[in-house]
């Protein structure tokens, strides 16, 4: 069967995983096109006005792939174990873009807190395999999915970079710089007019979440007074703490329009970073985020950090 | 030790007993009004929903009287509310404000985090004084959401418009005087008959309200949307009460008793999964309500608000397969009075026609 997964959302995060599990069980993968124009006005068009961009954009990336598949693959993603839960969107998306669509639509309930055994039987009841089946191919893609998380670490790669099995681009820069946000806003380069292409040209490498070890990003996370019951906030504000312990230059902050957690940890953030003295941009992007907007502010930070750190 | 705590509809009145029952001295901040809302606006995160906001202002408003702690409740998630304090406690920090900030964790949360605060906020407190404050607090609790329901029933049958309004004041004032639980209940009891005394037609159409929790409660952040349906001949029936909210979330969840009628079956179809807050209550009362034969529902959601945003992006569906008209407010600092007003006329104007006709053709009605 073709199934298509949308270049969206978790894809930054799991895509390894979820396309060689579907492989391994003798699927063909179609994976909706990198961000575009059309995809995202598409999205705007599908979904409610206050929904936030990144959801937008999934609901243009599904509407974008589903003629050409015979079903849609969106895991309804809860939680990754006890007290980590996913955006409350995340976990409504299914049933939110199922009256928008034509093809049929998978999607298992990941909720690692009821135990792996617990997602097989999902999987295999979602994708009408055998219980043994799928028990081997999430094996398989366990392995795929460590050996992506490893290569974004340990050799400081983009998810793109890691899944095009791409060389190091990454080097010692002028001025140290951290990114924190989602993946699916760092990693679009559609959405952030191309952040990374506009850093590296002038020769700063910034720091992500991802080139972090999650033992790390906890061991962060642990000074704060409440536990995070978000995962992928975790991960921003464990690598905002990070970068404050690294002594990074400046923080830029990517978030997106009407974000609920980002609201929440991006407060938090910026109050520590103004107590360390560390300078820290928040780029709020949104459907109408024009590309001068946002490098003008981001040459007047850079800027600005340069001559804080004449050397 | 001067201890405050954010408003949220009349919750103040069974707080307020509570605590001096207790035999602690309390600063409750003054009502919400649009002072506190621009207050806690400024000094919030901007994208952070409505409620969060408004405690904000209201901690602001209590400390400048000389309130010194604050007490808050805590929660798990994915609802933001159970981040609320944390950053609360971070923003007033940064404001430089010296205060306490307590926040009480739910028993099915952290049971070790909830039993700290407690012993830390009740020293001095004898068990007894507990017991005693608890039993006065939940009986003011039940009783404001008796004469809330009674009021709702009264003003759209009530012969003097604005009556009952002006009879429910009275008697919330008087209830927050009462001392002891046979004074409490004895109110209850003459209040709900004086209310349903007020009444002398009929209404012209019965709508749910559903939603959020603090966005329906609230009188001030839902600009008095229950008293203005009801002063246009609406009877609103609002889904949450917080008597009953407490009885279901803090008591039967603890012991891990599930309610009958639950929200995911009725819900299921539409939204197959608890997503945090209220969303999934959310769907499930506009079906229930559609079941129920009720003319329409009223969807309140903060902006922002994730959970809603969930249920907002199903209620169309739900709207038209079950064939109940839906209006989605979603409320924000800068929600105007003139423009609820016009779409709450349109509504209601839109489906007296359409009981007048016969019900057909209904279905979403929605400028959120």
């Amino acid at each position: 069967m073709k199934i298509g997964i949308p270049r969206a959302l978790l894809y930054y995060d799991h895509y390894p995983l979820w396309s060689t599990l579907l492989e391994a069980l003798g699927h063909e993968v179609v994976l909706s096109p990198p961000t575009n124009k059309a995809i995202l006005n598409r999205g705007v068009s599908l979904a409610l006005d206050e929904a936030c961009l990144p959801v937008k954009i999934c609901y243009g990336h599904l509407a974008a792939v589903e003629d050409r598949v015979a079903a849609l693959f969106l895991p309804r993603t809860i939680s990754q174990g006890p007290g980590m839960y996913l955006c409350p969107k995340l976990m409504g998306l299914p049933d939110m873009v199922e009256p928008t669509l034509g093809a049929k639509l998978l999607s298992p309930v990941v909720d690692l807190r009821r135990g792996e055994r617990q997602l097989f039987r999902e999987l295999a009841g979602v994708l009408g395999a055998k219980l043994r089946e799928v028990r081997r191919a999430f094996a398989q893609a366990q392995r795929s999915q460590e050996f992506f998380r490893r290569a974004m670490q340990e050799q400081k790669l983009t998810p793109q970079e890691a899944l095009a099995g791409g060389s190091c681009s990454f080097g010692e820069g002028r001025l140290k710089i951290g990114l924190l946000g989602h993946p699916y806003l760092l990693y679009d380069s559609f959405l952030n007019m191309d952040l990374f292409a506009f850093l590296r040209e002038r020769q700063i490498f910034p720091l992500t979440p991802q080139m972090f070890s999650p033992q790390r990003l906890q061991a962060a996370l642990a000074q704060l007074p409440k536990k995070l019951f978000w995962l992928q906030e975790g991960e921003i504000m464990g690598a905002g703490l990070v970068y404050l312990e690294e002594k990074v230059d400046g923080i830029i902050h990517l978030s997106s329009f009407g974000c609920g957690p980002d609201a929440m940890i991006g407060e938090l953030m910026a109050l520590r970073a103004q107590g360390c003295g560390v300078p820290l941009l928040e780029l709020n992007l949104d459907e109408q985020t024009g590309q001068g907007g946002i490098e003008t502010r981001l040459e007047a930070f850079l800027d600005m950090l340069k001559r804080r750190c004449p050397a | 030790m001067k201890v405050t705590f954010p408003h949220m509809g009349t919750i103040a009145i069974p707080m307020k007993a509570f605590l001096q029952e207790a035999g602690l001295e309390v600063i409750p901040p003054p009502p919400t009004s649009k002072r506190t809302l621009t207050l806690g606006s400024r000094h919030a995160p901007e994208f952070a929903c409505l409620p969060l906001k408004i405690n904000l202002g209201n901690y602001l408003e209590a400390l400048e009287r000389g309130a010194d702690t604050i007490i808050m409740a805590g929660g798990v998630g994915p609802c933001r509310f159970g981040y609320y304090g944390e950053v609360q406690r971070e923003i007033l920090r940064s404001l430089g404000y010296e205060c306490r900030f307590l926040i009480f964790e739910p028993p099915g949360g952290d049971l070790g985090s909830l039993m700290a605060t407690c012993r830390e906020f009740f020293t001095g407190v004898t068990p007894r004084a507990l017991i005693r404050a608890g039993r006065i607090a939940w009986a003011k609790f039940q009783a404001v959401d008796k004469l809330w329901q009674a009021s709702l029933w009264a003003r759209p049958r009530e012969g003097t418009p604005g009556s009952t309004t002006g009879l429910l004041r009275e008697l919330l004032a008087k209830l927050d005087r009462a001392s002891s639980i046979a004074t409490v209940r004895q109110q209850v009891q003459e209040g709900t008959s004086q209310l349903r005394a007020l009444a002398s037609g009929e209404p012209r159409l019965s709508l749910a309200l559903v939603g959020e929790i603090y966005v329906v409660l609230d009188p001030f952040t839902n600009q008095e949307l229950e008293e203005r349906l009801g002063l246009m001949g609406v009877e609103v029936h609002r889904t949450i009460y917080l008597s009953e909210w407490i009885r279901r979330h803090l008591v039967l969840d603890f012991l891990r008793i599930q309610p009958k009628g639950s929200a995911p079956a009725l819900a299921r179809g539409y939204l197959n999964h608890k997503v945090g807050g209220h969303g999934l209550e959310t769907v499930a009362n506009t079906v229930l309500a559609a079941r129920r034969n009720f003319d329409g529902v009223v969807h309140l959601a903060p902006f922002t608000c994730m959970p809603e945003i969930v249920a907002a992006s199903i209620l169309p569906t739900v709207s038209s397969q079950e064939n109940i008209p839906v209006l989605t407010v979603v409320l924000d600092e800068h929600t105007g009075e003139a423009g609820l007003v016009t779409r709450l006329e349109a509504f209601v104007d839109m489906l007296v026609r359409q009981k007048r006709q016969g019900r057909q053709n209904r279905g979403l009605l929605s400028w959120a």
